[in-house]
């Protein structure tokens, strides 16, 4: 069952190249449809300036999107209030140094979401609160310290606890562990693993790091200038990447594999200009298998090619791609 | 090969509030002509300010209390402001890990990169000019020519750090020190500038340190690993050393932390490191890592343990028998 969805998501925003020229559309998300299911994990991934954030954060009602419509099970997200959608979506963010207010204790911090939406008296408050820093593995004795006393990865601790206290459906985490060391890491990680497997959580994960989205992810959608070019399931995704850029993208990331030395860089030209998108498939530039007259004469669309796999590519439109 | 930059007991303290902070202590190694070392370790760990103290830059809290710093002959400290200021950047050369702050906003690109060689070379803009040019293509930067009139905010993230690599290799220094260079990009432009750190310095044989956090750049890159925690090198050795038989268990920890295709499964608990790292502030004894180690004994906390050899050219910084370290690294 999906508990959450969009539809042809679309949001640009106007960007001045000075003061007296016109403003310019910037489509940051341009027609992302996503279905996400109970209990699964979904990781959007891509280079910075693909949308990922700008996605995400109109999933959690920050941001309306400009077209296109996002649903929670049957409930479409006009319909319901702020209020009401932060119940079933929270975010994570990626800097636990700015995303907590340094001025509040960890328990104040905790126990804000509670008291907006006024579940729980002030006792059923605190135990509800002890309990998921139980949960996340926070230590008790740090119930009233601040966060500037806490480490980068007790602080993520305290965001991950502040997101689910009112027990949401599905909860956001924006590049959860990019600011954190590798040792602490994973330990964010295990944690999310852990609550994943003892609350059914719902996860929408964006990152750019591939090697946790491997780690972590069900399903994974690969974003490129605002669009999808490639979503399906992780084992398909990253066991047989049919998308030139998710091909790239892969083939780009550094493991820990001593014997293969620096990956061969396949990806030509630089990144677009986001407010002049190139005419056709927008990576065609880059594109390592272009195909001259089609690849830039009209865009492809996000069509299935295989259970569970969608692409955007006139290569694998035409047949399957080596 | 020769040797390019010997460093030997390095140590430095930073004065804070509450005490003296131990940034490094005891720091030791070694780059040769055309050798890529990785000092690796997280945040903290005094990878950053052991680059920094190399080149003179240590911040004014900051004072490096003992260690010889011997480039090419001439131990650093020894050296005035001004010699050494005439080192920097003729001889060895830095890039920072964030190119948008590391670059002069109110220069062009052109000007920043003549200023190195006019300074150290008794030559004219022209050929300054013409290196330039011939360095920024060299780095991979598409009509290098029409680039030098450009400001720093016109280029973006990866192409500025292209900058910065063509501005270090002005003066073709025998030393390079990269801090983190790709941390600030995406992960495909992060393998063309590593790309091109090896293209360049194959070519020129320089000698490359670069300080990074990610495992993952230290397997592709390095000659030899330094890993650091706490201040301290803990261990030292080949990249194929580090990797397949790690010997310190603070190095295996790291190793088991990070998401490996073939070796750790989807899904499955990757092997965290407990604990934290302990404060590097006042008189630290022992092996620092013990709070956070699953193999600390009695032996581990009164003595100060050294970075001892196990075979050549490898070197940790543990009570453990080596042998029985690499088994228990199997075991698991």
């Amino acid at each position: 069952m999906s508990v959450l969805s969009c539809n042809k998501l679309r949001r640009t925003f106007y960007v001045g190249k000075g003061l007296l020229k016109r403003k310019l559309p910037l489509h940051a998300v341009n027609g992302v449809t996503l279905t996400i299911e109970r209990g699964e994990t979904l990781a959007v991934v891509g280079e910075s300036g693909c949308g990922k954030t700008t996605l995400a954060r109109m999933l959690l009602g920050m941001l309306p999107p400009s077209t296109g419509d996002i649903s929670f099970g049957s409930l479409a997200i006009g319909a319901i209030s702020r209020r009401q959608l932060a119940r079933r979506i929270q975010p994570v963010f990626q800097d636990p140094y700015s995303s907590l207010n340094p001025r509040k204790t960890v328990f104040q911090i905790i126990a804000l979401p509670l008291v907006v939406h006024g579940e729980c008296n002030a006792s059923e408050r605190r135990q509800r609160v002890e309990m998921y820093m139980d949960l996340v593995g926070l230590s008790r004795r740090l119930l009233h310290s601040y966060p500037v006393q806490l480490s980068g990865g007790q602080r993520q601790r305290v965001a991950i606890a502040r997101a689910l206290v009112i027990r949401p459906d599905i909860v956001v985490c924006d590049e959860p562990t990019s600011a954190l060391d590798v040792s602490v890491q994973a330990q964010i990680l295990n944690l999310l693993l852990d609550l994943r497997r003892e609350l059914g959580l719902t996860l929408v994960l964006i990152s750019h790091d591939l090697a946790v989205v491997e780690h972590m992810a069900n399903r994974i959608a690969v974003m490129y200038l605002g669009r999808v070019v490639e979503e399906g399931t992780a084992e398909q995704v990253f066991d047989r990447p049919r998308h030139p850029y998710t091909k790239a993208l892969l083939g780009s990331v550094l493991t820990p594999e001593p014997e293969l030395g620096l990956p061969e860089v396949v990806l030509g030209a630089t990144f677009p200009n986001p407010v002049e998108p190139p005419a056709g498939c927008v990576f065609h530039p880059r594109c390592p298998e272009f195909i001259e007259g089609t690849c830039d004469a009209a865009e492809p669309a996000l069509l299935p090619v295989d259970d569970n796999v969608h692409v955007r590519c006139f290569r694998t439109e035409s047949g399957p791609s080596s | 090969m020769s040797t390019v930059l010997e460093v030997s007991g390095l140590s430095v303290e930073i004065d804070v509030p509450t005490g003296v902070l131990h940034a490094a202590d005891d720091v030791s190694f070694s780059v040769d002509r055309g050798e890529t070392l990785c000092i690796v370790g997280e945040s903290g760990c005094g990878k950053t300010i052991t680059a920094l103290a190399i080149m003179g830059l240590l911040p004014r809290s900051a004072r490096r209390v003992s260690g010889r710093l011997v480039l090419e002959g001439a131990n650093l400290p020894d050296l005035d402001n001004q010699d050494l200021a005439a080192l920097r950047g003729e001889r060895m050369g830095m890039i920072f890990q964030d190119p948008m702050t590391s670059l002069n906003p109110v220069f062009t690109i052109g000007e920043q990169l003549e200023e190195v060689y006019l300074r150290h070379r008794k030559a004219g803009r022209k050929e300054a000019r013409e290196r330039a040019v011939y360095l920024l293509e060299r780095s991979g930067i598409p009509a290098a020519a029409s680039r030098l009139g450009q400001y720093p905010h016109q280029l973006s993230g990866g192409l500025r750090q292209r900058v910065m690599i063509a501005m270090t290799l002005m003066c073709n220094p025998t030393l390079i020190i990269a801090d983190e260079p790709t941390t600030a990009l995406d992960v495909t432009i992060q393998a063309q500038i590593l790309h091109l750190l090896a293209d360049l310095q194959r070519e020129v044989q320089m000698a490359l340190i670069l300080v990074t956090h990610d495992l993952g750049i230290v397997a592709r890159i390095a000659d030899r690993v330094a890993v650091m925690y706490a201040g301290r090198i803990v261990e030292t050795g080949t990249r194929a050393e580090i990797f397949s038989t790690p010997v310190h268990p603070y190095t295996q920890g790291l190793l088991r932390c990070i998401p490996a295709p073939g070796r750790t499964r989807r899904g499955s608990p990757l092997g965290a490191i407990g604990g934290m790292v302990p404060s590097p502030i006042g008189p630290a004894i022992g092996c620092l890592f013990r709070n956070r180690c699953r193999y600390a004994r009695n032996a581990c906390a009164p003595n100060e343990i050294t970075l001892a050899e196990i075979s050549p050219g490898r070197a940790c910084r543990c009570v453990l028998d080596p042998e029985e370290s690499r088994r228990n690294f199997e075991a698991q």
